[in-house]
């Protein structure tokens, strides 16, 4: 433990610098950007393994490369794709939201009963009003009541769950306004509606991950948060909009998931959670935070999406499936943990 | 480093799309796409037996497709789709919740595959082969009655939450019982787990010990709800009521701890979903599209004398 005169001492499992990656200072002054080496690990690695399994599945599978199957895929990994990249929000800072599933299974029951009455719109509004409310809480058990982030969104899962069940009666709500339900089926230029909104998602948080400010504090914070409370950056108001933008996809997704089924769920997204966080770390993001790219995050939801698809296509059962995907995971992890070091 | 990333994707898009047309996108005729909310559990192993088993036959390969669980309502929808893709000769569905299927069933439709609702009644499929759940609710609601023809209190594993199936046989269930002298004093919902309706008869059990009837919305539950009175020493005490005969609840029912079970024909369901599936994929019309399947009350008094090869599958037959 290093001590500096007249100072208070400080640990180094408190000044965990990664020396691969510029402090967030460097980075706030316009040095080199964090997440470098992340990104050569994305930027071959991973496309490199998706190209593979294109390439794979392509040759054992006569229907795989058919434009059916990847308007299938898509429309399958617009949801996922929505909440992974708010769930990168809240890696990045350092913390994780097991939330994310009774976020979506939640809004979707809400969106079912508000748009059944008052219409698409305001099914839609209050659906999201509600998800961001969840994810305010979020924020603020972690940062005000210093509740560690697995705990309090391990908890918020339950409440949720709870809450969208206690709503619903534990039954499926029907009477979706069809303007709203169409939205799955919908194309434009012959592209899934769903996966266009994933893709809108996905060029927003790029931008505001690398260009504004905010974005930039995302990283500091989960990069070293004592330097970044020392630079003057308000750090529970950082972690706090980490997440609520995490709550806002996962309502998005959710929006995606009920329209795809028509109705309001309430065990909608129970296999979000751990998707999303094997989609984050998958893309190169640190568990660790403060590095990786959502751009990264976007391969890793192609990755296991088109696994998914082509297992399925296969034929090999669901248990394998959730034996590889496992595996996936394991090596992913290993790789970043040898990035880092 | 992210324009390599993208010329290595759109190189494998077209390298794919090449590779796939020299290998012929063939129609799958040959087989039959089967969407399962689960495999787990005795109902599904001997609807998948009367599947699989029938559409051997009649010359089908089944592809089973599992979405691992009741709550996973969009990978069961997402299957069905991928079964779309696969051009199968027809698909059979048991949706965890027919409302969400609205969009899935039209794409089948728009590519000519007939859908048959299997284990569960599908309004909008070509053609259903279900046991009625409500008349399932109904039978096991006059089992209470002969179970405690002088009324008691009763407490209820209502299986999954929002599961039609479940949710269909409680609600007739309490209708036939409102009237009675048999008291609700407690239900709760889970997934159809033996270890979950083990969790929970205990609980219940130890809320209620002088319980006379536990109900078990099917014999997941219903074997969890029998293990837990066999684990208090309250066999044919604690009566218990479930659906679907499967192989534990057979033993269960000889030991005496299961005392009353409305058995679903599950092996004939399965049987006839196949059948109808191939007439509709052949353009015939099958004389009926919506079958009702009758059920089998059984008691530890009757099961010698059941003919079970309709109800469950051979013995050791896994899927």
């Amino acid at each position: 433990m290093r001590k500096k005169h007249g100072m208070k001492p400080i640990k180094s499992s408190d000044m965990a610098i990664d020396t691969a990656v510029p402090p967030p200072a460097a980075e706030l002054a316009g040095g080199r950007r964090s997440g470098m080496p992340s990104i050569r690990w994305t930027a071959l690695g991973l496309p490199a393994a998706v190209f593979l399994m294109l390439v794979g599945f392509s040759l054992t599978s006569p229907v795989f490369m058919t434009a059916q199957n990847m308007r299938n895929v898509g429309l399958q990994a617009a949801a996922l794709a929505a909440v992974s990249f708010g769930q990168t929000f809240v890696v990045l800072t350092g913390g994780l939201d097991l939330s994310v599933g009774s976020i979506v299974a939640l809004v979707s029951v809400v969106t079912a009963l508000i748009g059944a009455q008052y219409g698409a719109v305001a099914g839609i509004a209050a659906g999201i009003a509600v998800g961001v409310a969840v994810g305010v809480v979020n924020g603020l058990v972690v940062t005000w009541f210093r509740v560690f982030p697995f705990i309090a969104t391990l908890a918020m899962m339950s409440i949720a769950a709870g809450l969208a069940l206690n709503i619903s009666g534990g039954s499926a709500l029907g009477d979706l306004p069809t303007s709203f339900s169409d939205l799955a089926i919908e194309r434009t230029a012959g592209v899934p509606d769903p996966l266009l909104i994933a893709v809108v998602l996905l060029v927003l948080a790029f931008l505001f991950l690398r260009y504004f400010r905010s974005g930039r504090h995302i990283y500091a914070v989960g990069g070293n948060l004592q330097a970044a409370s020392l630079s003057g950056i308000p750090v529970r108001a950082v972690v706090l909009l980490a997440y609520v933008l995490c709550a806002f996809c996962a309502s998005v997704g959710s929006l995606i998931l009920t329209a795809r089924v028509a109705s309001g769920q309430p065990t909608l997204g129970t296999s979000l959670p751990l998707q999303s966080v094997a989609a984050v770390v998958l893309g190169g993001v640190s568990l660790f935070g403060g590095r990786g790219s959502i751009i990264g995050v976007a391969f890793g939801v192609t990755f296991i999406s088109i696994l998914a698809n082509g297992l399925n296509l296969l034929n090999v059962s669901s248990y394998t499936q959730m034996m590889v995907i496992g595996l996936a995971l394991i090596v992913a992890v290993t790789l970043d943990q040898r990035i880092r070091h | 480093m992210i324009r390599k990333s993208a010329l290595l994707a759109i190189a494998a898009c077209v390298s794919g799309a090449l590779l796939s047309s020299m290998c012929g996108a063939m129609a799958q005729s040959n087989k039959v796409g089967v969407a399962m909310p689960t495999v787990k559990g005795p109902f599904f192993t001997a609807l998948l037996y009367g599947i699989t088993d029938e559409a051997k036959k009649v010359g089908w390969t089944p592809v089973i497709l599992d979405a691992g669980g009741y709550a996973n309502v969009d990978q069961q929808v997402s299957d069905m789709q991928n079964l779309v893709a696969q051009k199968v000769a027809a698909i059979l569905v048991d949706p965890s919740d027919e409302k969400a299927f609205g969009g899935a069933l039209r794409d089948a439709k728009a590519a000519g595959i007939p859908v048959v609702g299997s284990g569960d009644p599908v309004k909008s499929a070509n053609a259903s082969v279900s046991a009625s759940h409500c008349n399932l609710g109904i039978a096991m609601a006059e089992g209470a009655k002969k179970l405690l023809p002088k009324g008691g209190t009763m407490a209820a594993l209502t299986g999954p939450a929002g599961a039609f199936w479940s949710t269909a046989r409680w609600v007739c269930f309490k209708k036939v019982l409102a009237n009675s002298n048999i008291k609700i004093v407690a239900e709760q919902s889970s997934e159809p787990d033996a270890a979950v309706g083990l969790s929970i008869a205990t609980d219940l059990l130890q809320r209620f010990p002088d319980v006379n009837l536990l109900y078990g919305a099917d014999d997941t539950v219903g074997v969890g709800a029998a293990r837990a009175v066999q684990a208090a020493g309250r066999c044919g005490k604690t009566l218990v009521l479930t659906a679907i005969l499967g192989e534990t609840t057979q033993e269960l029912l000889k030991a005496g701890c299961i005392n009353y079970v409305v058995a679903q024909q599950t092996v004939l369901i399965g049987r006839e979903s196949i059948r109808i599936a191939k007439q509709l994929a052949e353009g015939k019309t099958p004389n009926e599209t919506t079958v009702e399947v009758p059920v089998v009350a059984v008691t530890p008094e009757s099961l010698a004398s059941v003919d079970v090869s309709t109800i469950i599958q051979p013995k050791g037959w896994k899927p």
